[in-house]
């Protein structure tokens, strides 16, 4: 017996010990999951100490009746018994409240009144020894500690108003447009912050505020609401006052009128104050009306949280539920309702809308949007009684297959857009009372039957989505090129194309703007004579003709066997170095970090070219480089191509200055075609000289120009 | 307590002390060996399981148009005529209050105020301000909510970029995408949770970098992937010449048994993870096509988008591609249009960094709007941080420049859960100081959250010790916005 009680005793002591320790660093305590179900036991075990500490103060008081030495044993076998389920029971809630959902008020009560408890019940087992005065303190306390702690648990697990809840007046409903303002808006105001220091029972400054007839009698100041006075009623007074004020009201501390209700109030007693006034003897555009309303808006959206009455599905099932293509997720970790999309047209079976029925009473949201599914296919939907929301856009139906969504009396939105659904669906509405939202833009739909429907359920916002007005005319967008590079050999072909249906393209291949009537018109992929640009525009009915786009072409012409950079480019831009030349791959004119480009600022481009032994016959050679002019990536000022058979004895056959621009030109890749009479040089040179000064339209005017080549051509 | 071979038990000394807790540490470590996640919280964060939303909200998924640069508020959303009228006056001290400002005007002698060069009118029904610069954003003021009380931490581009993206300035968290991707995964299984789209204005610009759309810490699916601005939008997706569909099958379907032997072997979880990847990438062969082909849009999109939106790589596009990307279920899609830094010659560069947005801004909404989707998807606008309301250099009638100030911006949102129609907080006169109800960014980011169905306190990471969230550790949700 007694290594029982020391094995006891100090279990006791250790759990104490353990749980004071896990008080202090709370913060820090996470709850794996194999401790959870002993946290969970703490309903469970909750109730020994309760009995036990009753028992022991029903041995206490009649202690007269029971023998000495049976009364001395049971009371240590009861008083160990106590300590021990009251250490574990704190210790499981511990654990307990650790799991999350506990955060309230109460809760915190409940905690440090049974943790109490503990060292209460402790105190008890070591003083029991020291006389019976120190002994009872401790275990009346412990019964007092007990019925508190007992009470707010039960409170956690039942509701703070388990207890006379049947008792008490039915559920708060929210209040109409026709209940009156006072009772439904006002009257309540006052019961959360005025009345628990104004009522019958505690009337500070005399006053109460109970009732409309108490409010207009007034306390000691006179009456606290005088109609129509806003000035002179005093609950307003006092609540205008700055917080500080020795007579605001409510009294620093406690919880304040907000500004709405503040705005409701003053708005009321303008109005007359009156007990009976409702919002539907008002217009609405009266302030007080909108005041109410707002009130009115914020009660319902509060009540408004989903509430499903169906069960959760097995999460094995909605987990067997979910495919590549088919998402079903719960709407919310606490909620049992699913929200269902399925995905990708060409994947699509059409078992994975019919796999649904299995969670038929869940689903609350479907997206099928873009599958191919056709009105037979919708038979199933009808099934999904809690369906709120059904995406149909751009779906294979039309108007006949929607009658079987009658059945699903609880949608709200429907998305029909994009389908062609014609026919008459004011039969399937008159059956969806909840519908708010109905989406047909791009349907079939005649416009009359469409205002018939909108007349019917003026509640329903049909939505028509976007038409362009007919006079609007929008440049179309530029054609594009098909064609993966813009250097071609002989029997490669410009191909252009265009994203929009039915569109013109216009084109031109000797650098003149394209127009509608003098221009080729493309019909197929066409040969190029020479380098050159290709212009092109395209043309639409009932759209203004698009920008021109030119894309510079290159006809492949003769390769060098050797080039060597006589002068270095700036290394940030120094590309594959000379190779960049001649590899073929242009670059764009929006990004000149990458590799086709060689870049030049301070010193002029000079290049040298080897032909070899074979030297061919050479009249043109075509500069590509790039234009950015914001950027200060300009035009060359002037090119020069030299020719001779000797590095050492190279003479200039001919030198030519492009003009300066005399305004931006946009960003673009541009060509300069250098002609002369045939020569059959094997060493060649060109140099082409960037801007020194950037010219006077320009932002940094002054400033260097920059020149960036991408290829050089031979022909 | 008599017994005194008990009471001797109880004098532990040092030495027992110290080879209890060896043997007791010892004993833990090996639990720990062989039951890997026992002292690990199973859920993630807070006991909240992965996947699912915390509480039910109407959004589902996110578009979010961020302004590179930081647009004027001034020439946009916040028109403050008392600046036309004090037009060349310095801006008084009382206002400034001693604010740091940028190493560009830090050292100007003045701080002369200037006005927007554009007019201001009311639209629709809730009277919004905006300016004549966007005249299509003009037409969804009552679909949209106005937050004119945005404030920031960071005075220089990249750290507000980061921390508008990320939480925080340093740039080695996981961005809000990354975060919705971890909290809620991908709807569509066929393409990435968080997709990344970027574009170029002709204005004066600011770049962007990957680790705005970093992962973190977090797993790397959770990273946001860029599409490419060419073409195809995400390259390598078709089969090289002279494999079709059935053989590329049959190759994933050989590997992945050799990856399996790999894995019976190592039991890398690296492997598993990579034969997933190859996975996803071949059903990505069908889906990415499917998804970003525009050639079936009808010339009703091409005009309410604009026609740049035909071109790929503009901020149109953009704007329209991350309409079908979100309307197949992509979580997060993020734009970033760059070029709105500007510094001087505003009233040029702006206009035209105006026409690249505002038509297919607006035209996003709508398109939203007419498929039924506006109200689970939210639409964000905005850069990240605001313009000051002094000039910048020389100040002329037509010319000036504005300076970067993190004390006051506009931004708006619509769609899910937002209240539609309304402007929030307020600045003073001179739209330099907040008078009424500040946004701060963590604010900002905690709403979104919220409206995605996320508490921005529970969804945490656990990453060196400690449980990282992406509003670090403040932010309050902003009720005020909210439907």
């Amino acid at each position: 017996m007694v290594r029982l009680k020391k094995i006891v005793s100090s279990s006791i002591f250790l759990i104490l010990f353990l749980l004071t320790f896990l008080l202090i660093f709370e913060v820090y305590v996470e709850i794996p999951p194999w401790l959870q179900p002993i946290g969970r036991m703490h309903p469970l075990i909750l109730h020994f100490p309760i009995a036990l500490i009753i028992l022991l103060l029903l041995l206490d008081v009649f202690q007269s009746h029971i023998e000495e030495n049976s009364y001395i044993k049971i009371r240590i076998f009861l008083l160990y018994f106590t300590g021990l389920t009251t250490a574990l029971s704190a210790l499981m809630g511990f654990f307990l409240s650790l799991e999350g959902g506990y955060g309230s008020e109460l809760m915190e009560r409940h905690k440090w009144l049974g943790v109490a408890l503990c060292y209460v019940i402790y105190a008890l087992i070591l003083s029991y020894k020291y006389g019976s005065n120190i002994y009872r303190i401790f275990l009346y306390s412990s019964m007092v500690l007990v019925v508190l702690s007992g009470h707010m648990g039960a409170g956690l697990t039942h509701g703070t108003d388990f207890l006379v809840e049947p008792i008490a007046s039915a559920e708060k409903s929210i209040p109409t447009k026709d209940s009156p303002i006072y009772e439904g808006f006002i009257d309540p105001i006052f019961s959360s912050k005025c009345k628990s220091c104004h009522n019958p029972e505690k009337q500070k400054g005399e006053l109460d505020m109970t009732s409309w007839t108490a409010l207009m009698k007034g306390g000691e100041n006179g009456p606290a609401i005088i109609p129509f006075a806003v000035d002179s009623s005093l609950v307003l007074q006092k609540a205008f006052l700055p917080i500080d004020h020795e007579e605001h009201m409510p009294p620093e501390g406690k919880p304040q009128l907000s500004k709405e209700e503040l705005e409701l109030i003053l708005a009321w007693i303008k109005q007359g104050a009156d007990a009976q006034m409702a919002m539907a003897h008002l217009s609405p555009n009266d302030t007080l009306y909108l005041v109410t309303n707002k009130i009115l808006t914020a009660l319902k959206q509060e009540q408004q949280k989903p509430v499903y009455e169906f069960d959760f599905a097995d999460s094995e099932l909605i987990a067997s539920l979910n495919n590549s293509y088919r998402s079903v997720v719960q709407v919310a970790q606490d909620i049992p309702a699913l929200d269902v999309n399925i995905y990708i047209s060409q994947a699509f079976k059409i078992e994975y809308l019919n796999d649904l029925k299995k969670i038929k009473n869940q689903i609350v949201s479907l997206n099928l949007a873009y599958m191919p599914i056709t009105n037979q296919d919708l038979a199933v939907i009808g099934t999904f009684t809690n369906l709120e929301k059904l995406n149909l856009n751009y779906t294979n139906i039309s108007g006949e297959g929607l009658e079987v969504l009658k059945l699903c009396e609880k949608l709200t939105s429907l998305s029909l857009s994009g389908t062609s659904v014609n026919t008459e669906l004011s039969e399937l509405f008159k059956n969806l009372p909840r519908m708010e939202e109905v989406y047909l833009w791009r349907t079939s739909l005649e416009s009359a039957d469409l205002d018939q429907l909108k007349s019917q359920r003026p509640d329903i916002l049909f939505n028509e989505g976007f038409i362009p007005n007919p006079k609007d005319t929008t440049a179309l967008p530029p054609p594009l090129l098909g064609n993966k590079t813009r250097i071609v050999d002989l029997d490669e072909k410009v191909v252009l194309k265009h994203k929009l249906q039915g569109v013109t393209i216009k084109y031109t291949t000797n650098g003149v703007d394209p127009d509608s009537t003098t221009s080729e018109k493309y019909s197929k992929p066409f040969e190029l004579p020479d380098s050159t640009q290709v212009m092109a525009r395209a043309y639409k009915e009932g759209w203004l003709p698009s920008e021109a786009v030119s894309f510079p072409f290159f006809k492949k012409g003769f390769e060098p066997e050797k080039l060597v950079l006589l002068t270095q480019p700036n290394e940030k831009y120094s590309g594959k170095g000379a190779t960049s030349l001649i590899d073929r791959e242009t670059g764009s004119a929006e990004d000149y970090k990458g590799r086709a480009w060689l870049g030049f600022d301070n010193e002029p481009f000079s290049v040298q070219i080897d032909f070899g032994e074979k030297a061919p016959t050479i009249q043109q050679v075509v500069f590509s480089y790039g234009q950015n002019m914001r950027q200060n990536i300009m035009p060359p000022v002037a090119l020069e191509v030299w020719g001779g058979n000797d590095t050492s004895e190279l003479k200039l056959i001919k030198r030519i200055s492009p003009p300066v621009p005399s305004k931006n030109q946009g960003n673009r890749e541009e060509m300069i075609p250098v002609s002369f009479a045939p020569t059959e040089f094997r060493y060649y040179k060109v140099k082409a000289f960037p801007i020194e000064k950037l010219p006077k339209w320009h932002r940094q005017k002054g400033k260097r120009g920059l020149l960036f080549v991408d290829q050089l051509f031979f022909y | 307590m008599s017994n005194p071979f008990f009471e001797h038990k109880l004098n532990i000394n040092r030495r027992h002390f110290l080879g209890k807790l060896g043997l007791g540490v010892g004993g833990a470590a090996l639990g720990t060996l062989m039951v890997p996640d026992l002292f690990k919280n199973s859920m993630g964060g807070d006991g909240m399981p992965l996947g699912l939303k915390h509480y039910a909200s109407k959004a589902k998924r996110i578009i979010y148009l961020f302004q590179n640069g930081a647009p004027s508020q001034l020439e946009s959303f916040d028109y403050k005529p008392l600046l036309n009228k004090m037009f060349g006056q310095d801006l008084p001290e009382s206002i400034r209050q001693g604010q740091r400002l940028t190493g560009m005007t830090a050292n100007q002698e003045r701080f002369p105020l200037v006005g927007s060069h554009f007019g201001f009118k009311q639209y629709g029904k809730s009277q919004t301000w905006v300016s004549d610069l966007f005249p299509n954003i003009a037409k969804i003021t009552d679909d949209i909510c106005m937050i004119k009380s945005v404030h920031t931490e960071a005075i220089n581009h990249d750290p507000a970029l980061t921390f508008m993206q990320t939480g925080a300035q340093q740039g080695n968290r996981p961005s809000m995408g990354a975060w919705m991707s971890y909290g809620l995964g991908s709807e569509n299984k066929n393409l990435p949770a968080y997709c990344v789209l970027l574009s170029r204005g002709k204005g004066n610009g600011q770049g962007v970098y990957s680790k705005l759309w970093s992962n973190g810490f977090l797993d790397s699916t959770h990273q946001g992937v860029q599409f490419s601005s060419g073409e195809d939008p995400i390259l390598y997706l078709n089969n090289p010449k002279g494999i079709d569909g059935a053989n590329r099958r049959k190759m994933l379907d050989h590997l992945a048994e050799l990856n399996e032997i790999g894995y019976a072997e190592f039991s890398d979880a690296g492997i598993k993870a990579k034969i997933k990847q190859y996975e996803m990438a071949y059903r990505m062969q069908t889906a990415v096509p499917e998804v970003t082909d525009f050639s079936k849009e009808p010339d009703h999109i091409v005009k309410l988008y604009g026609s740049d939106c035909m071109i790929p790589g503009t901020y149109a596009a953009n704007c329209l591609m991350a309409r079908k990307l979100s309307e197949s279920g992509v979580r997060f899609v993020q734009l970033y249009h760059q070029g709105w830094d500007q510094h001087g010659n505003l009233a040029n560069e702006m206009s035209g960094q105006a026409k690249d947005v505002d038509q297919a801004s607006a035209a996003l909404i709508t398109d939203l709007k007419q498929r039924g989707l506006l109200d689970e998807t939210l639409v964000i606008w905005g850069g990240e941080f605001g313009r000051t309301n002094y000039c910048q250099g020389k100040l002329t009638e037509k010319s000036y420049g504005r300076d970067h100030h993190p004390k006051a911006y506009s931004i708006w949102m619509a769609g899910g859960g937002i209240k539609a129609g309304t402007s929030f907080g307020e600045t003073d006169e001179f739209g330099y100081n907040i008078v009424q109800d500040p946004v701060h960014v963590h604010d900002l980011q905690a709403t979104i959250m919220h409206l995605m169905g996320l508490d921005h306190e529970k969804l945490t990471y656990k990453y060196l010790g400690r449980r990282f969230r992406l509003t670090d550790i403040s932010g309050h949700v902003v009720k005020g916005i909210l439907a």
